[in-house]
């Protein structure tokens, strides 16, 4: 066994450094990591614009609530719309900045000519004319979200080679100012990029009558809606856990989960604004706070357990990862108990994730439970996430039970460990 | 005093290791702790790096980053697991040492 986790240890561990800095990857994971602000703050509009229903109320809170939200209905799902509703957009300008950054260029002409390029594919405009200009911003959202990676790799890769092999740099007599220079070897590139948006627009608007991301989310569906099932979810669980057995953290895998998490949430917030039913169960806050319960490896529901164990260590580890892993911190437990490289511990670790996932997913996908819309911090406790996420008190109840499944569920490997332990504690006396 | 940089993630669980170090450490290292986005733009006056054993595969890189004359070192994982910070500081003594 152990031989084997070496062999595995050696073998991971450069897979897992060459997915966290392929360039693309981390451009991408390092703008989900940073655009959380604006979701958090979509995030508080969407919990406040969903008060529970309140026809058969007569809490005055509620129903004061409720009144609030129906005569400030559009004030409220425009502020959602703007920041959750417009993921892709600010996606688009993230994975630019960060691409751009990463290969040492100047940033700001490749995010505005990204700008320009992302409104030029995901906006087909209706009407044109003196003070009224109208567009559907309906690609904003997640479903835009493909888009919004193709424009900013495409705008940004492209600069780079141009600009690299100085394509446009028109030959000047030494007096004009170097300065001169440069600007005119930005110019071409960005000209040739606008160039290509404006090509692929043209050809979107004249023949099939809509705008590029149209034409991609109907040629992408089966594959987009393949991201939003059980076995997907089930198949993240299983993944993410995995890597987390060796001590790798999970924002390993989210330049390729994140677009896909964050766009389902992203579609669902613009759903709830429209006052439609929503259409994913997998997104973020779905994977954070009902796949995960304490951090990767549900850590919550050990670390009770870890607290009533009689052996020493093992409380003391409790003790101290208890507080973390309620704030959705698993270091402590995972790298303490540990979890990490531990035989006894592999299977449950990765089997409560793949549970609470599996039920969650069955209770969401027939709507007995409410859906999530809004994602507000990943060290917001589940319990809490769980309910403000989805406006569903059953939400909150799930938690619960789900914890205490995973208690069920860890409780005879940790007792393994706890054996394996006093084992290795009466040899050390011994000798 | 020199200058200690714990990385990891987020900046989140090597936090609770850094109070804990500079609790102990009275002012002998002074220690911060960031996420892996942002270390970069951080790093003037360090003179030391650990970084968190989740992101252990990142060492050769931010050792690249950082250049051969600040020394980067990741945690082993009980010691991180237990915050057992006398132990982290008996390892950046031996770090600075040389």
């Amino acid at each position: 066994m152990q031989k084997l986790i070496n062999w595995l240890e050696k073998n991971i561990m450069p897979k897992a450094n060459k997915l966290a800095t392929e360039r693309h990857l981390k451009a991408i994971r390092d703008t989900f990591m940073t655009i959380l602000p604006p979701i958090f703050f979509g995030g508080i509009i969407a919990v406040i614009n969903s008060a529970p229903a309140a026809e058969t109320t007569t809490n005055g809170f509620l129903l004061a609530w409720s009144n609030f939200v129906s005569s400030n209905s559009v004030i409220l799902s425009w502020l959602n719309t703007v920041t959750l509703g417009f993921l892709s957009l600010y996606v688009c300008v993230g994975v630019t900045y960060y691409l751009a950054k990463s290969y040492k260029m100047e940033t700001f002409l490749p995010t505005i000519i990204a700008i320009a390029g992302y409104c030029m594919l995901t906006i087909n405009p209706t009407e044109i004319s003196y003070g009224n200009v109208l567009g559907q911003l309906t690609y904003f959202d997640g479903k835009g979200i493909l888009v919004a990676l193709f424009v900013s790799i495409m705008t940004v890769e492209l600069y780079h080679v141009l600009y690299e092999h100085k394509v446009g740099w028109i030959k000047m007599p030494d007096t004009v100012p170097p300065a001169l220079m440069v600007s005119f070897g930005s110019l071409v590139p960005c000209l040739i990029v606008l160039g290509i948006d404006a090509i692929i627009f043209i050809l979107c608007h004249n023949f099939a009558g809509t705008c590029f991301a149209a034409v991609v989310i109907n040629l992408l569906s089966p594959a987009v809606s393949a991201t939003d099932n059980l076995w997907f979810a089930i198949l993240v669980g299983f993944l993410l856990n995995f890597g987390w057995f060796f001590g790798i953290h999970d924002t390993v895998w989210s330049g390729f989960l994140g677009p896909i998490e964050y766009g389902t949430l992203s579609v669902n917030a613009a759903a709830l604004a429209a006052g439609t039913a929503l259409p994913h169960v997998f997104t973020v806050s779905f994977w954070c706070y009902f796949g995960i319960i304490g951090g990767l490896g549900n850590c919550l529901a050990l670390g009770l357990l870890c607290l009533g164990s009689k052996n020493k260590e093992i409380k003391t580890i409790g003790k101290l990862g208890i507080i973390p892993a309620f704030f959705g911190i698993s270091e402590p437990i995972t790298f303490g108990l540990p979890i990490m490289l531990n035989p006894l511990l592999f299977i449950p670790s990765i089997l409560t994730s793949v549970v609470n996932v599996t039920i969650s997913y069955i209770l969401m996908s027939t709507n007995i439970i409410g859906r999530t819309y809004a994602m507000l911090s990943y060290n917001m406790p589940s319990i809490f996430g769980a309910y403000l996420s989805t406006g569903d008190l059953k939400a909150a109840v799930l938690i619960v039970v789900l914890i205490a499944l995973d208690m069920v569920i860890y409780y005879p490997f940790l007792k393994a460990h706890e054996h394996s332990l006093a084992i290795a504690e009466t040899q050390v006396n011994e000798k | 005093m020199k200058n200690v940089m714990l990385i990891c993630n987020g900046g989140m669980s090597t936090s609770i290791l850094a109070n804990r170090m500079n609790e102990l450490l009275q002012g002998k290292y002074e220690v911060a702790a960031y996420g892996e986005q942002d270390y970069v733009d951080h790093l003037e006056g360090v003179d030391c790096i650990l970084i968190g054993p989740q992101i252990r595969y990142l060492l050769p890189d931010i050792q690249k980053m950082v250049g051969e004359n600040i020394p980067v070192e990741s945690i082993e994982p009980r010691t991180y697991g237990t915050m057992n910070a006398a132990k982290v500081i008996e390892q950046i003594d031996r770090m600075t040492e040389k």
